[in-house]
């Protein structure tokens, strides 16, 4: 039988699994195991035991459970409120302020937190409130949520970056670190956004109230904590000092540290950290796992090899082209880390055998996801708004027509750094 | 009725007892990994065995951390197609897939069972300082595939039974 048609029977069998609505990580588990029994019989089974031990024996995986416990950790202990209150009072002046406090607030919380469910989920519950009692429009107000939330898997530490770089072989500290430029880039691009439609529609955002500078500076003490600790986690792995894996530790640690400090520790706290942290990496490592079985009997049929070698015999164009198509395309029905174990094992060799820089093509990889975010109708980030603000009665479409000048903010990104791959190559290649 | 009863409440006692051991497993992790980065950086004095147990442990929280998630649902799925179909379709739609996670579930313990026993029978160790026996770790695949059958077992018994309400109240609905 030929690749192509082997290809179309699998994407059809995921397809039709995830219509009855099997989970992801069991889709890929069954699909993978049964093109395994009938290419090779039952007794290659041993295959799916072999693979998901060797999978989870690996040291850099560890990274995945400590970045989710170190965002637990500031997410249970109220950082994000304090967060929010801060950058709320800095950015009083301007029209919009709170969505734009959203997207800062966003960011920086980005970088203790890999997960935008999580940094989404956070900011919604406190953001959305205010900005409607401040007479914002909802679809502004839960848009900027919703795309504020995104961030959380560009800028580093990104438990996307830490499953694309197991998945690619591209080095992990590269990836948090070529994260950077573009996180900061695509949240100046969201505040842009909203500093251009409050002013052509001065109805859909108010100017909160002005504050003074003393009470500027005393607000500024709440944001350092968050943002010393970032620091500290990002530079550590900069200078060489951590590996992504002990990064993490040290932030788990430093997160219980602050958590102590400004006494926001309780037993109750903890465990509830402790519990959503195995609950979270289980879900990541059935899907990785799972995806690797998938990736093993794809590879053993010979779909890989032709779909690979048929990709290579593209001109450079194209093949960018079908690339990025096929990740917005599977962005339409697939959650994010789905589309980077599916794709990473089939683009990642093309994409170097191309001579692509495999750090680019994540950051690339990363942003379509962000787009598939807020894409419906899967859009995961803005089910998660509208699940917060339906006591407020926004509902999923407010959402998902909120989003769409964020959705054109992340297109003029993907295309800046398409064009120009020093955005995104240029830091890692200062490290140390 | 009172057997699945006894079930469920052995099954909460499981999934307690999981927890425990995952959390004692992510602490033990986090602490190695400090202990490692703090005696290296600090007292020029890098271990050989934190890196080694670290990944033993990632191989139990991550098995076990497959079983606990599915308990609390954490395990995404897909459902824009599934919520536009009709009830009793969904309830069939469910016992399909609850069927299929339970095959899958048999297969990793029989063959994480397999996996486990060669390394067993042989005394084959991990490579690396420590010469810990592969079976220490190999032998999570059958203990997690057994809870994961249980699981999958109970969710497939529970999506017939919605199957047959459904019926019975579709039949006598019909009826009137």
């Amino acid at each position: 039988m030929a690749w192509y048609i082997e290809l179309l029977i699998v994407a059809v069998s995921i397809l039709a699994l995830l219509a009855i609505r099997m989970p992801l990580g069991f889709v890929f588990g069954v699909v993978g195991t049964a093109g395994i029994i009938i290419y090779s019989g039952l007794h290659s089974c041993v295959v799916i035991a072999q693979e998901l031990h060797d999978m989870l024996s690996d040291f850099v995986l560890i990274t995945i459970p400590l970045f989710v416990l170190m965002a637990e950790l500031l997410s249970s202990g109220g950082f994000i409120s304090d967060l929010y209150d801060s950058v709320e009072k800095l950015t009083g002046r301007l029209r919009g302020s709170l969505c734009i406090a959203t997207i800062i607030a966003s960011a920086i919380f980005a970088a203790v937190c890999g997960s935008s469910y999580v940094t989404a989920a956070s900011l919604g519950s406190m953001t959305l409130p205010e900005m409607l009692k401040h007479g914002y429009s909802k679809k502004l107000a839960s848009g900027s949520v919703a795309a504020g939330g995104s961030l959380g898997i560009l800028i580093p530490p990104s438990l996307a970056f830490v499953i694309y770089g197991y998945m690619s072989g591209a080095s992990i500290a590269a990836l948090f670190i070529a994260g950077i430029i573009p996180g900061l880039l695509l949240a100046s691009l969201f505040i842009l956004n909203i500093l251009i439609l409050s002013r052509l529609f001065p109805s859909v955002a108010d100017v909160y109230a002005q504050m003074g500078w003393e009470a500027k500076l005393k607000s500024t003490s709440k944001i350092l904590p968050v943002v010393i600790l970032a620091i500290l986690v990002l530079a550590s792995i900069y200078v060489g000092i951590a590996t992504p894996a002990e990064a993490a530790a040290i932030g788990s640690i430093l997160s219980l540290v602050l958590c102590s400090i400004y006494k926001k520790l309780s037993w109750d706290m903890l465990l509830r950290s402790l519990r959503n942290t195995i609950a979270v990496s289980g879900f990541l490592l059935l899907l990785m796992c799972t995806a690797k079985i998938l990736g093993f009997m794809m590879a053993k049929v010979g779909i890989m090899y032709g779909l690979q070698s048929s990709l290579v015999k593209l001109p450079p164009w194209l093949f960018i082209l079908i690339v990025y198509l096929t990740i917005a395309v599977l962005g339409l029905f697939l959650e994010g880390t789905s589309i980077i174990v599916l794709t990473t094992p089939i683009f990642a060799p093309a994409v170097q055998a191309m001579g692509f820089s495999l750090i680019w093509y994540g950051v690339i990889l990363v942003l379509f996801i962000e787009i598939a975010l807020l894409s419906p109708p899967v859009g995961m980030n803005c089910y998660i708004v509208a699940e917060i603000g339906k006591s407020l009665q926004i509902g999923v479409e407010d959402v998902f027509k909120g989003v769409i000048p964020f959705l054109i903010a992340l297109v003029v990104c993907v295309v800046l750094i398409t064009l120009i791959p020093r955005l995104a190559l240029w830091l890692p290649s200062t490290m140390g | 009725m009172r057997n699945t009863m006894i079930i469920r409440t052995v099954y909460k006692w499981l999934i307690k007892l999981i927890e425990t051991i995952s959390i004692i497993g992510i602490s033990l992790i986090v602490l190695f990994t400090i202990y490692e980065v703090t005696s290296r950086e600090l007292y020029n004095r890098p271990t050989i065995w934190t890196n080694e147990i670290t990944s033993y442990l990632l191989v139990w929280f991550g098995m076990l951390g497959i079983v606990y998630a599915f308990d609390k649902e954490t395990h995404v799925s897909v459902d824009f197609v599934f919520k536009r179909l009709s009830i009793k379709v969904q309830q069939v739609c469910s016992v399909i897939t609850c069927g299929l996670m339970l095959a899958f579930s048999l297969l990793v313990s029989i063959y994480g069972y397999k996996y486990w026993f060669i390394a067993f029978k042989n005394g084959w160790r991990h490579y690396g300082m420590l010469d810990i026996p592969m079976s220490y770790t190999r032998i999570s695949l059958p203990i997690v595939g057994l809870f994961l059958v249980f699981q999958t077992s109970l969710a497939t018994y529970d999506a017939i039974i919605r199957l047959r309400q459904q019926r019975t109240t579709g039949e006598s609905a019909e009826g009137v």
